[in-house]
């Protein structure tokens, strides 16, 4: 098993490796809901916590890293009678990623938590979580924690004598994996089929049932309560600078120990890979998708060298992401590995505009002609320019997502597609060297 | 305002605004799929990218709101290569069919192809294909060239009022669809084909019938109801192929309804071709000179005693015409108001001319109204539409009437009376209204009691605030109750209710010619403009017990449209005289003596004058078939051999001329408010033996012309009774049965349709012809005691055994 320093402390996964650590006696022994009672009942004012937030470095651990103190500023105030939401993310289906469903399963009530003082903060008095469809024992741990929550107290009206009103619902998503794109979770927890919004307006002017409404990931809200404890400059400090805290690295694909590992931002991604008891079978390091599969891959030799954060990983040309941090080794064919991902993006693009719903089949189907053994050369050339095409032509992020492991695979790996394009077929399946656990996947 | 930058070019334009409403405004074109203005913003074609200064990225026209000092490039390189990119998209699962597409030459895809596509596609894989579905007689599918555009899934939820198509499955294989196999139903949905911008959804009476290109466009006026929507029809060497909606933004926006849209195939179907007369028992066509002889030497012996029935989608010519002609002749008799069943309306109401007593677009900003005794999603679809965008501003729109009409906006209050009950419950809301005004009571309305109509005082009462305290209301009689047997109560009491709750008092007429039927003088109590006439009788009189030796009908067909078309049958039986002036074969024509051939609407001139004043004027789009000629020519020739004075006109305008000074002697004006009814009685409810029938029409079963429309009739399927669930049940009677109803004049046999919608004691069975047999359209009906126990017969039972 990896090992982490003795000394060291888990931040959103803490209780992981206690027995049941997700009841409610559990987390008040590890000191849960003072955090909450400090604010609500120590009288923070909004826009303390929010600057408490904002030191804190905290971003979107969702994907987009956006500060979240800063978005939570951006709600209105509320106004009397209406309603505004706190929306939790816990939709979770970038392939590689599974971060979230381990502190649901772990540490519910630190989750609930933090959405109580989310939901003060931005003077929000209903939360939804929406959970991924596929999760049930997450989603069972969750709906447990808010059922202990509300009969304790914690949640429903006037919280510790304060006033404050919180309600919590779950909403389980049917298993689109565009569900998880913040607006288009807001329309699937209004009922309908989960299309994106276009953007302007954002979720703080119109969200759910055309509500302010902010959306926040697991990670983010599970680290707000030791934030407001300790302090935002506390939290800071475990980070970089500019990344401030830890965060969850899903490690899978090619290492002894594939698994989630919370740790410091700014950790080299070599320690990372040590902790998952490096490369698996002495195998060499190949490439590495860093965020999952909808940011840029790099080569060994780039990863080898860099930190994870997202300051060092966007000068290495890809992004922090989810933080799933996928590894191939050498026996990876990265074209049938690309091929594999364009399917996935072919197979969940929500088909609303014309660039992904189009450009998706265009790019699985060329993919997929080049490792069956039927590319063309010009091949290369029209993938990157229709991956330009719907790169920043789309609704939501989704086209930049479906264009990365094509656009940078292409870009460190070229002679591999033309292996396949001279060889008409893949060398890698014909020497007997490709992975076999990739290839049952594909 | 703010001001933008264009191309370089500075210009004002209202903040807020999204940039496409801008450029169309100025002129500067920006190609677009999926953005329409009167839907929602959906913004996922992606074909109006432009390029905005300080942003990284494209930016869509029909969804980036215009701000201050905006830079917009609209056509630089990199907005031209961004919409290639988008065609090049589109194309690639696209079937290309165009060479058997009936969108070739009005296509937006093939049209935005050659403007901003490229020559050749790179793309080499396989393509999509989807496979169709049948949405009914109206519109043809091929899903294959669907772009995904969803404007007729908005259109459906905005505009239509309910969802009828919607998103299959997701990304390349999403599908447009019904979800369930069902067939589009909505009265709005033509216009799903006109906002489909590709080949997917086209006309299915008009498939492969031309090529856009080679027909001619004839602008027109639908004469079917009194929206009076602008329209053209298209024509090939004389051919009418098909007709499409003509944008007015005072009146239909860019919508036509289908009874609109397709009525026009009747042009080819049942036409009396040429002049006819009877001899002994069988038709004889005969020359015009020959028919003439025959209608001239009947009138003549006939004189002055004629009666002269019009229809109310006639031109305003033709109806002056009639009335000019048999006034002439010393007759009195002369009615359009076919299925009025109040005799005393006259008395009563001495000038109801059913002015809509606002403009179509004031209906929209309305904050509360009431519709007495109609059902405007059918009866004047875009009126309704209108109200249905005041319901979406928050106005409090209600309903009051005998049955719960199946509705697509979402009304305040939709009550339904007791059977009998109509002036009683008018009554009560006027004495609700009354309550809340705090100015007391008026005496007729001391006796009003919510209850005894059947109504829940709350809801009344709660229907009475929201007519008060709007900022601007509106009562609204209805088409059903402008033609009750106690219209002239229930107009005098719905007035009055709008005057104590300070509403504007209107009507929604019947057909697209009622004004100016009103107004031409087709009643029997004023001549035209309203002047002094020797009065004549209703046709609820003189097609009735009270014939006349002779009878003159003109575009109608009173034996299914009559007030009761038994009684009128037997009117025709004892006439000696009768002289169809017609377009198509009809009960009617067949019963009469000498069929004179007119030219159906498309291939007349002349004019209507809407419900909300508006004279509008139309030429013709084709010759009239064979031997038939506009009406207006055919009573002008028998005027002035008949001696008429002052019938020798030449041109239609001679005629309009006149008829336009009737119009404007009557106040006929845009927005003008009809005339005051007269002082409210007490109310009397109506009361009777077995189910009380309302016989609120079907919108594809309304007027002559459109039940002989082809496509339209396969929609209508065939007139159905819907009673209570409780009625049913009482009578051992299921969904579906065909069942013998028994009325005063006689019996029908009809499929029974079960509504929770219509109370116990009610049975809708709408006017037309499988019903015309059962006599007063609002009479009294039993279900026959043979229908007692469930007869399990099929419903294609032939009517006209009944
Ligand atoms: S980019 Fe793809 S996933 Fe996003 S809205 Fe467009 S079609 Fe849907
Ligand atoms: S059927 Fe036509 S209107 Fe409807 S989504 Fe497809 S292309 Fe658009
Ligand atoms: S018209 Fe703007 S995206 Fe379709």
């Amino acid at each position: 098993m990896p090992s982490y320093p003795d000394d060291y402390e888990l931040v959103t996964l803490a209780g992981a490796f206690e027995e049941e650590p997700h009841t409610l006696q559990a987390y008040l022994d590890r000191g849960g809901y003072t955090a909450v009672a400090k604010v609500l009942e120590g009288g923070m004012a909004r826009d303390e916590v929010i600057a408490e937030v904002k030191a804190s470095g905290l971003r979107g651990r969702g994907g987009a890293g956006f500060p979240t103190g800063l978005k939570w500023s951006f709600m209105p105030p509320a106004e009397g009678g209406q309603p505004q939401y706190l929306a939790c993310n816990a939709d979770e289906a970038e392939p590689g990623t599974f971060k979230d469903r381990d502190i649901m399963r772990y540490n519910p009530h630190q989750l609930v938590e933090g959405m109580i003082i989310g939901g003060y903060a931005i003077g929000a008095t209903v939360g939804y979580i929406y959970i991924r469809g596929e999760f049930w024992e997450p989603y069972v741990r969750v709906q447990r924690a808010i059922d202990e929550a509300y009969a304790a107290g914690y949640l429903g009206r006037d919280l510790f004598d304060s006033g404050v009103d919180f309600d919590l619902h779950i909403h389980r998503g049917a298993g689109a994996y565009i569900a998880g794109e913040e607006t288009a979770m807001l329309e699937s927890i209004e009922g309908k089929k989960a299309l994106p919004r276009f953007k302007p307006p954002f979720p703080a002017n119109y969200g759910i049932f055309g509500r302010p409404t902010t959306v926040n990931n697991v990670e983010t809200l599970a680290s707000v309560p030791p934030i407001i404890n300790r302090g935002g400059q506390w939290f800071l400090e475990l980070g970089t600078p500019k990344s401030g805290g830890t965060k969850i690295f899903s490690v899978s694909g090619h290492v002894a120990w594939p698994g989630n590992y919370e740790v410091p931002m700014g950790t080299p991604f070599a320690e990372l890979l040590e902790l998952a008891g490096g490369v698996r079978d002495g195998n060499r390091l190949k490439a590495v998708i860093p965020g999952g599969p909808s940011v840029p891959m790099v080569p060994a030799e780039t990863i080898l060298e860099t930190r994870l954060d997202y300051e060092a990983l966007g000068e290495a040309g890809t992004m922090l992401g989810a933080g799933s941090v996928i590894v191939m080794d050498e026996t990876t064919c990265i074209v049938r590995a690309v091929e594999r991902l364009a399917k996935f993006f072919f197979h969940e693009s929500c088909g609303q505009c014309t660039p992904c719903r189009e450009g998706s089949g265009w790019l699985h189907r060329v993919i997929h002609r080049i490792e069956n053994g039927a590319g063309r050369l010009e091949d290369l050339d029209t993938l990157l320019h229709v991956g330009s095409r719907i790169e920043g032509h789309t609704i939501c992020a989704f086209g930049e997502a479906e264009v990365a492991p094509v656009a940078s695979s292409i870009e460190h790996f070229r002679e591999e597609y033309e292996a396949h394009i001279h060889g008409k077929g893949c060398p890698m399946a014909a020497s007997g060297r490709v992975s076999r656990r990739v290839a049952e996947a594909g | 305002m703010a001001q933008i930058f264009i191309n370089g070019e500075a210009h004002e334009v209202p903040e807020g605004q999204m940039l496409i409403e801008a450029t169309d405004a100025l002129g500067i074109d920006v190609p677009r799929f999926c953005y329409h203005r009167g839907l929602s913003v959906a913004a996922n074609c992606r074909m109006c990218l432009v390029e905005v200064a300080n942003r990284k990225t494209p930016a869509p026209a029909c969804a980036t709101p215009v701000s201050e000092g905006m830079e917009v490039q609209t056509h630089s390189e990199g907005a031209l290569e961004a919409r290639r990119a988008i065609m090049e998209f589109l194309l690639i699962n696209h079937p290309l069919d165009c060479p058997i597409c009936d969108q070739g030459g009005e296509c937006d895809l093939q049209d935005f192809a050659l403007a901003h596509g490229s020559g050749h596609s790179r793309y080499r894989e396989p393509k999509r294909a989807v496979a169709d579905e049948d949405l009914g007689p109206l519109i043809e599918t091929e899903m294959t060239r669907c772009i995904h555009c969803t404007r007729c899934v908005r259109f459906g939820e905005e505009v239509g009022g309910y969802a009828e198509l919607g998103a299959t499955f997701r990304g390349e294989e999403m599908e447009i669809g019904t979800y369930v196999g069902r067939t589009v139903e909505s009265e709005l949905s033509g216009n799903m084909i006109d906002l489909c911008p590709v080949g997917a959804l086209t006309s299915k009476p008009y498939r492969y019938k031309a090529r856009v290109w080679e027909m001619r466009h004839h602008p027109t006026i639908c004469p079917h109801c009194p929206v009076g929507c602008n329209m053209k029809v298209e024509e090939v060497d004389d051919e009418v192929k098909r007709v499409l909606p003509v944008t007015n933004d005072a009146i239909n926006e860019d919508w036509i309804c289908d009874k609109g849209r397709y009525s026009y195939e009747a042009v080819h179907h049942d036409r009396v071709a040429e002049p006819h007369i009877k001899v002994g028992d069988r038709w004889r066509a005969v020359s015009w000179e020959t028919a003439f002889n025959a209608a001239l030497k009947g009138l003549r012996s006939v004189g002055s005693d004629l009666a002269a029935a019009v229809a109310p989608t006639a031109t305003v010519e033709e109806q002056w015409l009639t009335q000019h002609l048999v006034r002439g002749l010393g007759a009195t008799d002369i009615d359009h108001r076919l299925g009025l069943a109040d005799p005393d309306l006259d008395a009563g109401v001495a000038n109801a001319t059913p002015l809509l007593g606002q403009r179509l677009v004031d209906l929209e900003a309305l904050d509360g109204a009431l519709v007495i005794g109609g059902n405007p999603r059918k009866d004047q679809p875009l009126a309704n539409h209108r109200l249905r965008k005041a319901v979406a501003r928050g106005a409090r729109v209600s309903a009051l009437g005998p049955v719960r009409y199946p509705r697509n906006l979402d009304h305040f209050r939709d009550l339904v009376h007791g059977p009998g009950q109509a002036a009683p419950a008018v009554a009560a809301v006027a004495k609700a209204v009354a309550e809340a005004g705090g100015a007391g009571v008026p005496a007729n309305l001391q006796g009003a009691d919510a209850e005894e109509a059947g109504l829940d005082p709350r809801e009344v009462q709660e229907l009475a605030d929201s007519l008060i305290h709007g900022r601007q209301t509106s009562v609204l009689v209805g088409t059903l109750a402008q033609e009750d047997p106690q219209a002239g109560e229930l107009i005098r009491l719905a007035h009055q209710a709008a005057r104590l709750a300070g509403a504007a008092f209107g009507y929604l007429a019947a057909y697209g010619n009622s004004v100016g039927a009103w107004a031409t003088g087709c009643v029997p109590h004023r001549g035209p403009g309203g002047d002094p006439v020797r009065e004549g009788r209703p046709a609820a009189a003189f097609l009735a017990s009270d014939p006349r030796r002779g009878i003159l009908t003109l575009g109608c067909d009173p034996l299914v449209e009559a007030a009761d078309p038994v009684a009128a049958q037997a009117a025709f039986e004892a006439a000696e005289l009768h002289v169809a002036i017609t377009s198509h074969w009809s009960a009617t024509a067949r019963a009469a003596d000498v069929v004179l051939p007119m030219a159906a609407y498309p291939e007349n001139e002349g004019a209507y004058a809407s419900g909300e004043g508006r004279l509008q004027a139309f030429g013709p789009a084709a010759s009239p078939v064979g031997e038939a000629r506009p009406a207006w020519k055919i009573l002008r020739v028998l005027a002035h051999t008949l001696g008429v004075p002052e019938s020798e006109f030449v041109e239609v305008g001679e005629i309009r001329e006149r008829a336009e000074a009737a119009l404007t002697r009557a106040g006929i004006a845009l927005g003008a408010s009809p005339p005051e009814p007269g002082p409210a009685l007490e109310a009397e409810p109506r009361s009777g033996p077995g189910l009380l029938r309302v016989p609120a029409r079907h919108i594809y079963h309304d007027d002559l012309f459109v039940r002989r429309a082809p496509a339209l009739q396969e929609q209508f399927g065939r007139l159905t009774a819907t009673i209570s669930p409780e009625d049913a049940a009482e009578r051992g009677v299921d969904e579906g049965d065909a069942v013998r109803f028994e009325g005063p004049g006689g019996s029908a046999r009809l499929p029974v349709h079960l509504d929770g919608g219509v109370p116990p004691g009610v049975a809708w069975i709408p006017a037309g012809e499988d019903a015309a047999s059962l006599g007063p359209a609002f009479g009294w009906v039993r279900l026959s005691d043979r229908a007692a126990g469930r007869t399990g017969e099929a419903v294609t039972a032939d009517p006209s055994e009944a």
